[in-house]
């Protein structure tokens, strides 16, 4: 369970996020929607640790990860995986080498690794692409590449930072189908932070809309006809799922 | 005024926060092993040609202008003694950091402040890598290895160079040039030049390092963090060689 309890968060002059709670319970998947620029992704980023808070806390199974030393903090973070709007793939490194490098990391056997970087580039759908690097591959690859790269170590968490931006709406849904296939993994809790409400209401069980540095409103998908706030029922209204 | 001195500050104090995390992660050295050998050709293998071109000018015309300066004062028997000293103690270190700074150090700037801008450092970090000592550590190692065997490589083609140039246009037999060095060589002027590259290779990869590790704001800070990298790490090329020179020649 991941409880976000009153972060709080300032970049010079701006305070981007002005108390944020949130409890997350495991096996939910939730989806943080809000305008650019809202710090949904500083408070992703606050959720792994890479980022820390000026104030409050984030409990990981009852442990606050914001006063963890470094050592600790990457035991936590094997719970963890990350999927970065740009993919972030190692360009020097080969697709094969991408996905394997967290296994690696963690002394899996060779054959093991094959295995499993076989395994989540099929869920994927892009067998056969292990020896190409990055620059050889599309936007939409790329993501797809991030997605098994995210998915090999079989981690407890999926964060998802703007996953279906800058694609178009084909490659879009069909990540959002991946993000939705993986999340209903056995035991899979996935934060999934988007302006693309059409993929927020498919992939999550519950999405919350995060405005002015607060959670304004969290609402389960299936009833996001029944908004209270005004601010959640504008952002439905503009993406055309109020009239 | 004030805005720069702070800046000035929190740049040491990320850099030597930098170092202390990778002398941490010396204990994981052994996880390392691909990155620092990918290292160690980058900064090595790649930079023998360049290297070697341009240390046998030094050589050559550490010749010409020996030859000119001592010519009405000594014999130029001594001429093979004097560049060899020279080259040893000083120029072959000097020259050799201060070309590997603008190539290495470059490189590794612009490659570190780009994977800094692309989110590739956050990815090592989120996947429980530790991005120090998979990106620093085995870039200071490298610097540190193959720096001294530049170094040597540098000494030697620059001394070949000069005695071809000796024996080509000054008349001076190679036997001649060659027993001058060995009747004045002291160990302290070849060890002590090597002393000085260890520093240098060190200094010229955790400077470049510490500048792209901490690059922001896009590719304009790429570009800014690649300028900087060469220049700090040429400047303090010179002030090390001044420091150590009093310390091991003084």
């Amino acid at each position: 369970m991941i409880e976000v309890i009153n972060l709080k968060k300032r970049f010079g002059e701006k305070e981007v996020l002005k108390g944020v709670n949130l409890t997350i319970e495991d096996g939910e998947d939730i989806a943080i929607l809000g305008k650019s620029g809202e710090g949904k992704s500083v408070f992703l980023k606050h959720i792994i640790g890479l980022l820390k808070p000026d104030e409050g806390s984030v409990l990981v199974d009852g442990i606050d990860i914001t006063k963890l030393s470094k050592r600790e903090l990457y035991q936590i973070r094997r719970s963890f995986s990350y999927v970065f709007q740009g993919a972030a793939l190692f360009d020097s490194l080969t697709v094969f080498e991408n996905i394997a490098l967290p296994l690696r990391e963690r002394a899996f056997s060779e054959r093991e690794i094959k295995d499993r970087v076989k395994e989540a580039l099929s869920l994927v759908d892009l067998d056969g692409i292990e020896e190409l690097y990055p620059a050889a591959l599309s936007g939409g690859m790329k993501k797809r590449v991030g997605l098994a790269r995210a998915i090999v170590s079989k981690p407890r968490y999926l964060l998802y930072d703007e996953p279906t931006t800058g694609l178009d709406v084909i490659t879009a849904w069909r990540i959002n189908k991946l993000i939705k296939k993986i999340n209903k993994m056995e035991g899979t809790t996935g934060i999934l932070v988007t302006h693309d409400i059409r993929g927020a209401l498919y992939t999550s069980d519950k999405i919350a809309l995060l405005s002015d540095g607060v959670i304004a409103e969290i609402i389960e998908s299936s009833r996001y006809k029944e908004a209270k706030t005004e601010k959640l029922r504008e952002f439905l209204e503009a993406s055309g799922f109020l009239d | 005024m004030l805005k720069y001195l702070y800046l000035a500050a929190r740049g040491t104090g990320q850099a030597f926060i930098l170092l202390w995390d990778s002398i941490l992660s010396l204990r994981e050295l052994r996880k390392i092993k691909r990155p620092l050998i990918e290292q160690l050709e980058f900064f090595g293998t790649r930079s023998l040609f360049l290297v070697a071109l341009a240390s046998s000018f030094v050589g050559m015309v550490s010749s010409v202008q020996t030859a000119y300066q001592i010519k009405d004062y000594a014999p130029l028997d001594l001429l093979g003694m004097g560049v060899a000293k020279v080259v040893m103690m000083e120029l072959g270190p000097v020259i050799t950091a201060l070309i590997v700074a603008g190539r290495v150090g470059a490189g590794m700037a612009a490659e570190l402040g780009t994977m800094r801008i692309t989110e590739q450092i956050d990815a090592l970090e989120t996947l429980g890598i530790d991005s120090i000592r998979h990106l620093i550590l085995p870039r200071l190692l490298a610097g540190i290895i193959m720096m001294p065997l530049l170094v040597v490589l540098a000494d030697f083609v620059s001394i070949m160079s000069s005695a071809i140039v000796s024996a080509l246009y000054l008349d001076i037999p190679f036997s001649t040039f060659f027993s001058g060095i060995r009747m004045y060589f002291y160990p302290i002027d070849l060890f002590g030049g090597l002393l000085k590259s260890v520093a240098f290779g060190f200094l010229i990869a955790f400077v470049s390092s510490s500048f792209g590790y901490y690059a922001k704001e896009g590719a304009k800070g790429v570009g800014i963090a690649t300028t900087q990298a060469v220049m700090y790490s040429s400047l303090f090329v010179l002030m090390a060689d001044y420091i150590l020179g009093v310390i091991l020649y003084g």
